[in-house]
């Protein structure tokens, strides 16, 4: 029986349920309140933002699960590679979006605790942004530099032993 | 003076009460006088490093850590907030980490705990710079980013930064060891009478939450269990080390934090504390009732005893981190001679033979030598300085022989004068470099000719120049590439060589040091180590 999600423009997204699992969140409630075949409404979530989700989760449904909650103390002290994206993500990232719909699709994982498409998405702007200077990160990402030219002086000095690790 | 030791006086007969109250204080004062004359001692009573801290001072809780120095408000902008953390997570290199705190505000504000909760340093100025900042006084800085420092990681360095560090010859060091030890081996000549090196006191005085302090590469804790598997066992020792010098710096600068005193001054502090109360009978103290002297001389040298086996102790433990990272570097030198060595006995002579030949050609062929720089001719230039074989020898040989032709010379000569040369044949100017002058060379490593300066001027001559020819077969692409990565090895294996006497001067250092301690025990017949 397929789980129905409704965006928050109304589009209804019938889905199987394996699908519906890759996220946590829909997961819990699926256990929690039973299957009862009323579409579960996702107020956060756009219908062409959902399309995407529910494409990365159709791809992965077979996944094995990871761990729910890693031990805290690894998870605090381990930092994530960003270079090991599989060929299907990186192609799944890049399909004609732009950083509004990356960052809506981040955003949609995250209320969704899809821990996967979180890390993916995540991965995917860290990898932008290596390399770059601070003027073309703001440039990239449409953000305002609201440093004193003072504040912007000392920060760059005292952190000047960064650049040359 | 008079009047210091008129203060000791003093305070001999306070702390000579025997139940004291502010006895902690007292033995304090001590410490801070007898600093106070070994400084007089050095005439540079200006030198002294500040300690930031009075005696008292209170750590900083880790809750403050989260709070910026400066009031930064928050602005809005296309990339949600609270995405930052879960992107600077897979930021792995400090110089990203580093250009994202110069975007904005919140950017500063999110990347700064990721930054500064692993700290990688590469490169001597890398750790210059940041142990100023995190020994810079809370005021002075933007935020208090030493609270935040969890595990520094010093690395062995890369790309650019490690190449500034190379340019100063440390070319060994560098793919063998860490900025750390780097670091030590530059510094060995400062603070020569410091248990440590005033790093590891930085470090624990400034770094309230430091846990540990690391040598390998940045590793994700996934990466580890099976690099840890990988690593030889030295790293697992060295590493071990590393953490009982940090716990043993600690108590060290704990002991002079409540002292008042310079953990780099503490030792000889002790000393002139240790002379002044060498026996009760020094004229000083005359006038001083027994009992009172006796009793405050227990309380200073206790004081002195538990001070010197801290400082003894962490001096042992850097001694050790020392030795085994010389150790370390000892055979990668030897695996360095060994591959230099065995290198030799694969290189084709044949093909340089050949060369020369060909390179003589082209210089008999009227081309100016400094338009046309062929492989063949920088192959010879090199061959020539390694085996101390004089640098021009061809062409000037021939600008004198040309002219007059053997025979001409012979006829010319004295009869007598021409029998005296006839066993001795004008060299030919295409001898070097000869199939047997070469077997016989390329079986002794290193290469007699070779020299500090030799291997600078071939490292010169590699660098600079830039073949305009193309290889006339691709097999001499091989060959020639052979040569040269031979060339370059011995050059990196004479460059080693120097470093090598740097390290040892370092562990001389480091022995003398021990010695001193020892010297102390000895001199005033007490036990601490």
């Amino acid at each position: 029986m397929p789980v129905i999600l409704q965006a928050s423009d109304g589009q209804q997204f019938p889905i199987e349920k394996n699908v519906a699992e890759r996220s946590m969140l829909l997961k819990n409630m699926l256990e929690d309140v039973g299957d009862a075949g009323d579409p579960i409404p996702l107020p956060n979530v756009s219908g062409s933002i959902l399309k995407n989700v529910i494409e990365y989760c159709e791809h992965h449904k077979d996944d094995p699960h990871f761990a729910a909650e890693e031990d805290k103390e690894v998870f605090e002290s381990s930092r994530k590679k960003p270079d090991d994206i599989d060929e299907w993500d990186a192609n799944f990232m890049k399909a004609g979006k732009g950083n509004e719909e990356l960052f809506e699709i981040i955003l949609a994982a995250n209320y969704l605790d899809i821990k996967p498409l979180l890390d993916l998405g995540c991965k995917t702007v860290a990898n932008m942004i290596k390399g770059k200077t601070p003027e073309q990160i703001r440039e990239m990402f449409n953000i305002e530099n609201d440093f004193t030219p003072e504040e912007e002086d000392q920060i760059r000095r005292e952190n000047e032993w960064a650049a040359d690790a | 003076m008079s009047r210091i030791l008129t203060l000791f006086r003093g305070l001999t007969v306070c702390l000579g009460q025997e139940h004291f109250e502010k006895e902690a204080a007292l033995l304090s004062a001590y410490f801070m006088l007898a600093e106070r004359i070994t400084l007089a001692k050095d005439h540079s009573t200006s030198s002294r490093r500040v300690l930031p801290q009075s005696s008292h001072r209170t750590l900083p809780k880790p809750s403050d850590t989260t709070r910026p120095t400066a009031a930064i408000p928050i602005d809005c902008h296309v990339l949600p907030a609270e995405l930052l953390p879960h992107i600077f997570e897979f930021l792995d290199s400090a110089s990203d980490l580093g250009q994202c705190l110069l975007v904005s505000r919140r950017w500063y504000r999110g990347a700064i705990p990721y930054l500064y909760r692993y700290p990688r340093l590469g490169s001597l100025r890398a750790i210059r710079l940041f142990s100023a900042l995190v020994t810079k006084t809370e005021g002075d800085r933007l935020w208090d980013y030493s609270c935040l420092v969890r595990r520094i990681y010093f690395t062995s360095g890369s790309g650019a930064s490690q190449s500034a560090d190379n340019a100063r010859g440390g070319e060994l060091l560098g793919r063998t060891c860490s900025s750390l030890f780097r670091m030590l081996v530059m510094d060995r000549k400062r603070d020569k009478d410091a248990a440590a090196h005033s790093l590891f006191f930085d470090l624990t005085r400034c770094c309230a939450n430091l846990e540990a302090i690391e040598e390998s590469e940045f590793y994700t804790i996934k990466d580890e269990r099976s690099v840890a598997a990988a690593r030889p066992d030295s790293f697992v020792l060295t590493q071990t080390v590393l953490q009982n010098l940090l716990t043993a710096c600690r108590h060290a600068m704990r002991t002079s934090q409540r002292l008042g005193v310079d953990p780099v001054i503490l030792t000889r502090v002790c000393t002139v504390l240790l002379e002044l109360f060498q026996g009760e009978g020094q004229p000083m103290w005359r006038g001083i009732e027994r009992h009172t002297l006796r009793v405050a001389r227990t309380k200073v040298l206790d004081q002195c005893r538990i001070s010197l086996n801290q400082l003894s102790t962490a001096m042992y433990l850097e001694s050790q981190y020392l030795a085994l990272s010389a150790q370390r570097l000892l055979d990668q030198y030897a695996l360095m001679y060994y591959r230099g060595f065995s290198g030799a006995s694969q290189l084709d002579i044949d093909f340089v033979v050949k060369a020369a030949a060909r390179d003589e050609q082209r210089n008999g062929n009227d081309v100016d030598p400094e338009t046309i720089v062929s492989h063949d001719s920088i192959l010879i230039q090199v061959l020539r300085l390694v085996f101390h074989q004089p640098l021009t020898a061809p062409t000037t040989l021939r600008a004198i022989t040309a002219p007059v032709s053997p025979t001409s010379l012979w006829a010319s000569l004295p009869e007598e004068l021409a029998t005296l040369f006839v066993d001795e044949p004008p060299v030919p100017s295409f001898a070097f470099p000869s199939r047997e002058f070469l077997e016989d060379a390329l079986s002794v490593f290193p290469p007699q000719g070779m020299n500090a300066e030799t291997a600078e001027l071939v490292a010169e001559l590699l660098d600079n120049h830039e073949p305009t020819e193309k290889y006339l077969y691709p097999d001499h692409e091989v060959q020639y590439d052979k040569w040269i990565a031979w060339f370059r090895d011995i050059i990196v294996w004479q460059r080693g060589g120097e470093e090598m006497e740097a390290v040892k001067d370092l562990l001389r250092t480091s022995m003398a040091r021990m010695e001193m301690f020892r010297g102390l025990q000895r001199n005033f017949g007490m036990v601490f180590m």
